[in-house]
């Protein structure tokens, strides 16, 4: 996993009080303390930590980790090209 | 001068005073916040909440908050419930209870003076259900400009801010404050969309910020009562004493710390000076430079001198009749904040940002100077104590008591079962601690009781040739047939000395009698700091707590029978 994945799972197990197996995708439906609640805390806490911002449609879309991470890393690209 | 070697503070104490003016002044973002991880030490404070909007997203940040003063905290959470079902369910212990709700649920349904009125009803209960001892927090609605419900909006806050004079023990989470002091944007519809939380993370951490910095330490804590400020690097850049009375600056960090300083204490609280200085520099300053926002008059105690701060600070706080505790040093010298601290139990310390910005903000959410109310004693109290320090020339001049109180040509007023003066007497039950024989500490639901038909309620106001000290005492008694529990005694620290107390006693004891009661109980609790009060009582009640009213009335009248005020009854 590159240091994007890795700074995101740390994120994740740090905002949800809870720990993963390392190199194991997180289904959030498999994951009960992932509720709607903390999913909300994770958008934020990522927002702020990589200085991105998800609409409302790809809220709802993250359902596991490496979709996340997906989604992260197509933005903080977005990022790289505009500041380029 | 002092030349005794200075012991540098440990760096986590600086490190701490810098976050903690940080925290407060300028919350970090949610992620930085959580990571904070406070100690969760001290104080437990058991909060329930009933909603129908997600507290969770504010609740996470209020450790780091309560932190700041010695507490932490635990919610337990009634379901999603528009109605507030579950608000008046028995057997909740909780120290406050909080009402979070989304008003937007039933802006389509009702008219905001409808929806005040129906949680007006809901908060009583909830007033209920915390026994009247448990302050309510209920929240208001922050106004998005534009938006459909903006009018609906502005009618209901205009509505809720009405109900805590209504409904004591009542107070608001003012969110539209919260928003119009907020820096950035407030809303965020992606969250509510999601998880039905309309704003942004920034301004949960806002309203934590209100919650635990400000409403919660005002209600459940104890008050500061005076700020003690140094001057360098502090209330201006420089140093008086190198830069000279026109070298030091003063930026609009300081005018902006002025304007607030002058504002907390047109609020009552008492602002003193502790600066190692000439006097005469600093007198110079105050008259010579028109940016500074402030006089010496308004300083209710001024120690400038080359003394150690320690021992200025004992002298300020004698000044003031109060308890150290009471006080926040403010001063840019770790070194001397690290002295005093350690020297001084339980005075609170807030390390000054020479450029005033960084202290001005962080003083605005300095937990226990919040004002849920009015302070109706706030116009009197610095002129008062001023007044003190004439009155112990008067004492000196005068050779004896009797002399010294003829001097003073006191005119006391006593109010029976006075129901304007609530509001001060729940001030004085809470504010009050060397003179407080029953340490009840009122709530504001409570005091609505002093007043009841079986209550016999003294308050006292006292005037003399110096100062108008406003109202100042408080006898509350529950009557019962002949035995009469007087349940308080309470009296400002600022009359104290001068048998005010004793010849209101002696009154109460008379109007106890016409009220059939024969034999009189005091409460009497043993509390770190009212010893004066129980002192006091000994004099009357020389053996226990319970004699009958005539003993309690001749011991009182040979107290003051010399006593040469003039008293006037108000029925």
């Amino acid at each position: 996993m590159n240091s994007t994945g890795n700074k995101l799972r740390v994120l994740i197990a740090e905002t949800l009080e809870t720990e993963f197996a390392p190199g194991v995708d997180v289904q959030r439906a498999s994951l009960p303390v992932w509720d709607s609640l903390n999913h909300l805390r994770l958008i934020m806490a990522v927002e702020e930590e990589f200085g991105v911002r998800f609409d409302s449609d790809e809220i709802v879309q993250i359902d596991s980790l490496s979709r996340f991470q997906t989604l992260l890393e197509a933005k903080l690209a977005g990022l790289e090209t505009l500041s380029a | 001068m002092n030349l005794e070697p200075v012991s540098p503070p440990r760096t986590s104490d600086v490190r701490g005073w810098v976050a903690t003016r940080q925290l407060l002044g300028t919350p970090p973002g949610a992620s930085a916040l959580r990571r904070l991880k406070p100690a969760r030490t001290g104080r437990l404070l058991r909060l329930r909440c009933d909603r129908s909007l997600p507290f969770e997203f504010v609740d996470e940040f209020l450790d780091a908050f309560l932190d700041t003063w010695g507490a932490h905290h635990q919610t337990s959470y009634s379901d999603y419930d528009p109605g507030l079902s579950q608000i008046d369910a028995s057997g909740l212990e909780a120290d406050a209870r909080l009402i979070f709700l989304d008003w937007r649920l039933l802006a389509d349904r009702l008219t905001p003076a409808e929806a005040a009125e129906w949680v007006a009803g809901r908060a009583q209960a909830a007033i209920r259900a915390g026994g009247r001892r448990s302050p309510v927090l209920l929240n208001n609605w922050p106004i998005k400009s534009g938006d459909r419900l903006e009018k609906w909006g502005r009618a209901l806050n205009a509505a809720l801010g009405a109900l805590p004079a209504r409904l004591p023990g009542l107070s608001l989470i003012d969110l539209e404050s919260v928003r119009a002091g907020f820096r950035g944007e407030f809303f965020d519809p992606r969250n509510d969309q999601v998880s039905k939380f309309p704003f942004a993370s920034g301004a949960a951490v806002a309203i934590a910020r209100h919650l635990g910095a400000d409403l919660l330490p005002s209600l459940l804590g104890e008050k500061l009562k005076a700020l003690v400020l140094d001057l360098d690097d502090t209330l201006w850049r420089g140093v008086l004493g190198e830069d000279g009375v026109g070298g030091v600056l003063i930026e609009p960090g300081h005018i902006e710390l002025h304007e607030l300083l002058k504002a907390l204490r047109a609020r009552g609280i008492l602002l003193t000076l502790c600066s190692r200085n000439e006097l005469s520099d600093v007198e110079a300053v105050f008259r010579s430079r028109p940016g500074l926002g402030l006089a010496l008059t308004d300083f209710a105690s001024i120690k400038v001198n080359w003394s150690r701060k320690v021992d200025n600070l004992v002298a300020i706080a004698a000044d003031l009749n109060i308890h150290a505790s009471a006080m926040l040093f403010v001063d840019d010298n770790d070194s001397e904040l690290a002295k005093a601290s350690g020297a001084i139990s339980g005075l609170r310390t807030l390390l000054a940002d020479p450029s005033g910005v960084e202290t001005a903000s962080a003083l605005r959410h300095y937990p226990g100077l919040f004002a849920v109310s009015d302070d109706s004693a706030a116009s009197v109290r610095t002129g008062d104590i001023q007044a003190n320090r004439r009155r112990q020339t008067l004492r000196a001049e005068a050779g004896d008591l009797n002399g010294y109180l003829a001097a003073l040509k006191m005119e006391i007023d006593l109010h029976r079962d006075c129901r304007p003066h609530l509001s001060r007497v729940h001030e004085l039950s809470n504010k009050t601690n060397q003179f407080n024989l029953g340490l009840a500490r009122l709530s504001a639901s409570e005091t609505e009781e002093v007043f009841a038909p079986d209550h016999l309620t003294m308050t006292v106001s006292l005037r003399d040739a110096l100062s108008d000290s406003g109202l100042v005492g408080v006898l509350i008694a529950r009557l019962n047939g002949e035995l009469a529990t007087v349940r308080e005694v309470l009296f400002s620290c600022r009359v104290l000395g001068r048998e005010v107390e004793t010849l209101s006693l002696l009154r109460f004891c008379g109007w106890l009698e016409e009220r059939g009661a024969r034999r009189v109980r005091f409460n009497v609790v043993e509390g770190p700091r009212n010893g004066p009060a129980r002192d006091w009582l000994k004099r009357f009640l020389p053996e226990g707590t319970e004699a009958a009213i005539l003993d309690v009335k001749a011991l009182a009248a040979e107290a003051c029978k010399t006593h040469p005020a003039t008293i006037k009854e108000h029925r």
